[in-house]
């Protein structure tokens, strides 16, 4: 609260003694008048003259007077501009208002008195005499311009202008790329020059679109705190014209070039009164952000794209130094020393200053030297951009090793460039050094100091781009697209056997463990394809006719029975008994059913073949088949 | 005495075959150095109507070679759009030709249009790794790890003793082959989907529609990259790398799978 209390107590001391060293100002002020003053009193049809309206010593809010119409003069608002002058304590002050007077006819006006109200008092400018000619009769000089000039910071003239708003673009506001020139050499700076033309209160944003420069290397002039800005008339329209980017081009090859030249943002304050622009142009948007709260709109602007042919270097008188550089330069070399031992570095400073695309500047061949180890070393660049050029210097150092003392001299190198100017190759030399070189020490080779500085060792560098030759030794058939389809197919079938072979094996192992963990059900599901087999071999059997092809049949038989009932009840083929067969076929059959019976007579008759006599007819073979061959099948379907 | 006469007749049969062979074969090597001379002296359009011979003959040299030969006679005749069709084919046949990629983008940066591209992350990065293999390599890649795998299983199904199956290399070389027949798989896809095309027009009108009643809907210079998704009578339908798609006609673009 205290330190608020001495807050306003602070502002308040201000205000009293600012009131009080202005009271005497004001208060000794003259009476104010009223001047209206024509820059010409003639001026041709469509010419323009500039009408000044000088208020001296006025006070308050003084509105811009208006001109009544007059037939066949235009009378234009162009602004207005204060100055307030204070000498030995008197103060004095005067308010501008200027006008753009042009006739569309010839002949005699008067430019009536103007009225103006000033501090609540009336005041009233003199009529003015205007003679207008012919646009074709001879020019007359400006008569009058103290009112019009003096310290006023508006711009009070008006040029004409060649710019103009693309096709179909809004003709208040536009923008508009130049270059310098239409027709250039490879490599020789043309300057792009960006302005913008307004007849609102206008901010520019930046570009939104980059403009498109490929096939230049290019060099952006730094735009300056104070933007250079006129007002420009262009088909009787006023525009303020502000230039807003400026770059210097360089082509790197011949042809023909279109630039687009991209798209600039710009915001307009919306509700804007008539001609005000003019009133506040030092206070518009354009750089101090104008008045943030105030609506505004965006504008994009495009300027036309522009063409630029760009011609081929000469061939004839091309020294054979030149190494591309364009633009107008010096040469200045200097030696650190003229006097040097053996195998001891000794620094050539060349510095080559100019116009043109310094920073590209390539440095002057250096040819072999005999008695001398050469090493390229720093090379530094200054660029200045200054009006509308690029210029700066660029300095190379050479280091000379010699390797052998006496009396040396180091010989001119060259540095070629064109001058796009004169239009001819220049070359400049340096002098002819002579160098001293005294015994060194014995045998000593390259300086430890020099050997490990990297910035001394020759830099490999690509010199030049092209594409790749062509193949021109006759290649192979196409054995690469054979070879591959064929170990594709090769890879495949392998892949295929190796694949069968381990499934077939995963099987084998997969059944020998269902074989061991299931050894009955296994017989059982084996039972009809073993029988199967052996009954076969007895088909083929009983049509043997002898005695001993019999009791083989009946031995077969007799083993086949054993094994398929055995594998089918899970028993054990050599432990099973006839009681425990007949038993089970029983079950299976049912206990008073013949097949169990007449398989009960197969092994009698079995038995008859091995042990009887062989009286056993050959039909019991075939009747003993038969019945084994039921009893199989009524087993195998019954399952 | 007839079976040294068919003895004979063999004998001669495969003379003559080999001979015949030997001579097609020197009549090639001719060609090629011919078409190598008139590059030398200068004369591209007539080194290349020779190159382009070779390209139609039975058995040709490996066909990569060719069209890089042609990229070159093309590109120092100018036609940077050939060129750069021809350097593209080089390419595809065989991705790791170093001088053709090479001269390729020598050729891309002469061009006076480009085109963004605006192609998602994954499906760029996609490209650009499928770029580099052929299908063949990857069915080739994945059939070496299935062969590595199978040999693997049946040396586990043979022991006697009965060992878990993910082990390695059985589990890496699973992975690798479902791997290389995914790649493999997602190439011919590409391949069948999005045939590559090179714009042989100096200037081609891409149309809504595949006919010239059709409003225009931009303008290709010559040597951009399309991707042909579709064809139709003489048009085929291109989509640009930033997305858009239109109908162009087939005498304008050239395929750069033939």
């Amino acid at each position: 609260m205290e330190k608020m209390k001495q807050l306003k107590i602070g502002v308040l001391t201000v205000l009293v003694a600012c009131a009080a060293w202005a009271y005497p100002i004001v208060s000794f002020g003259a009476e104010a008048r009223v001047i209206a003053t024509l820059d010409r009193v003639q001026a041709a049809v469509g010419e323009d003259a500039f009408l000044t309206v000088r208020i001296l010593d006025g006070k308050g809010n003084i509105q811009a007077p208006e001109f009544p119409p007059i037939q066949n003069l235009d009378i234009h608002y162009a602004g207005r501009a204060s100055r307030m002058t204070l000498v030995n304590g008197v103060s004095s002050s005067s308010l501008d208002f200027s006008y753009i007077v042009s006739a569309k006819r010839a002949g005699s006006y008067t430019l009536p008195a103007l009225s103006i109200s000033v501090s609540g008092v009336n005041l009233q400018t003199q009529p003015i005499h205007f003679e207008v000619r012919d646009s074709g009769s001879a020019p007359q000089s400006r008569t009058s311009s103290s009112s019009a000039s003096g310290t006023s910071t508006m711009p009070q003239t008006v040029k004409p202008s060649n710019a103009q708003p693309p096709a179909g673009a809004d003709n208040r506001i536009f923008a508009d790329a130049q270059l310098s020139k239409k027709t250039v050499y490879q490599n020789e700076q043309v300057l792009l020059n960006y302005a913008l033309f307004t007849s609102f209160d206008t901010r520019y944003e930046g570009f939104e679109t980059e403009p498109e420069l490929s096939g230049f290397w290019i060099e952006e002039f730094p735009m300056e705190k104070e933007v250079p800005r006129e007002m420009v008339s262009i088909g009787g329209r006023r525009y303020i014209k502000a230039e807003i980017k400026k770059v210097a081009l360089f082509p790197t090859a011949a042809g023909k070039y279109t630039i687009q030249p991209g798209q600039i943002k710009t915001t307009i304050k919306q509700d804007q009164q008539q001609d005000s622009v003019f009133d506040d142009f030092f206070n518009d948007s354009f750089f101090n952000g104008g008045n943030f709260f105030s609506k505004r709109e965006t504008r994009l602007l495009s300027p036309r794209p522009l063409e630029v042919e760009v011609k081929a270097l000469p061939d004839a008188g091309k020294p054979a130094s030149f190494q591309g550089d364009v633009g107008r330069y010096q040469m200045n070399a200097t030696m650190d020393r003229g006097e040097v031992k053996q195998n001891e570095p000794v620094k050539m400073t060349l510095v080559i200053e100019g116009t043109g695309n310094v920073d590209r500047v390539n440095r002057p061949k250096i040819p072999d030297l005999k008695g001398f180890r050469t090493y390229e070393a720093d090379s530094k660049s200054e660029i200045s951009r200054t009006q509308d050029f690029i210029s700066g210097r660029k300095t190379f150092e050479v280091v000379f090793i010699p390797k052998d003392e006496g009396k040396m001299f180091i010989p001119p190198l060259e540095f070629s460039f064109f001058d796009p100017v004169q239009g001819v190759y220049q070359t400049l030399r340096t002098p002819n050094f002579p160098l001293t070189v005294l015994k060194g020490e014995a045998g000593a080779d390259l300086p430890e100091e020099v050997a490990v500085q990297e910035d001394l060792k020759k830099k490999v560098q690509v010199e030049g781009k092209d594409i790749r030759y062509l193949e021109t030794r006759v290649p192979a058939p196409d054995f690469l697209q054979t070879a591959r389809s064929f170990a594709i197919s090769i890879l495949a079938v392998l892949n295929f056997l190796f694949l069968a072979l381990a499934g077939f094996f995963i099987y084998r192992k997969n059944h020998e463990a269902y074989v061991s963990q299931n050894r009955s059900a296994y017989r059982y599901k084996k039972a009809k394809s073993v029988v199967m087999s052996e009954i076969n071999a007895l088909k083929k059997l009983v049509h043997e006719k002898d005695i001993a092809s019999q009791t083989e049949f009946f031995n077969y038989l007799e083993k086949s029975m054993n094994q398929y009932f055995a594998d089918k009840w899970n028993l054990s083929a050599f432990g099973t008994t006839r009681f425990e067969i007949d038993r089970r076929l029983r079950q299976e059959f049912g206990q008073k059913d013949e097949t169990c019976q007449e398989v009960m007579d197969i092994y009698h008759l079995c038995d008859e073949s091995r042990f009887g006599r062989g009286l056993i007819p050959e039909s019991s073979k075939e009747l003993a088949l038969r019945v084994f061959e039921e009893v199989v099948r009524y087993m195998e379907k019954k399952k | 005495m007839k079976r040294s006469s068919a003895w004979f007749c063999f004998a001669a049969l495969l003379a003559c075959f080999l001979l015949s062979g030997n001579s097609f074969a020197d009549e090639r090597a001719q060609k090629w150095e011919e078409g190598a001379g008139l590059y030398k002296s200068g004369k591209f359009a007539e080194s290349v109507a020779v190159y382009e011979s070779l390209l139609n003959v039975s058995k040709p040299f490996e066909k990569a070679v060719l069209y890089f030969n042609l990229g070159n006679c093309y590109y120092r005749l100018g036609q940077l759009n050939f060129a750069i069709l021809n350097f593209e084919r080089a390419i595809s046949l065989r991705p790791w030709y170093a001088d053709a990629r090479y001269n390729l983008a020598a050729a891309k940066a002469k061009l006076e249009y480009k085109i963004e591209d605006k192609r998602g992350v994954f499906i760029r990065l996609n490209s650009l790794f499928l770029q580099w293999v052929n299908a063949s390599d990857f069915i080739l890649l994945a059939l070496l790890s299935l062969l590595v795998l199978s040999v693997s299983v049946l040396f586990w199904a043979r022991a006697s003793q009965s060992s878990s199956f993910w082990t390695f290399p059985r589990t890496e070389m699973v992975f690798l082959s479902v791997l290389f027949i995914v790649l493999w798989s997602s190439k011919l896809f590409y391949e069948r989907n999005y045939q590559e095309g090179i714009v042989i027009a100096k200037e081609a009108e891409v149309r809504y529609g595949p006919s010239l009643d059709n409003q225009s809907l931009m303008k290709l210079g010559g040597g951009l990259k399309v991707f042909i998704v579709d064809e139709r009578d003489d048009w085929s339908r291109v989509v640009t790398w930033n997305g858009e798609t239109g109908w162009i006609r087939n005498s304008e673009i050239g395929k750069v799978r033939t």
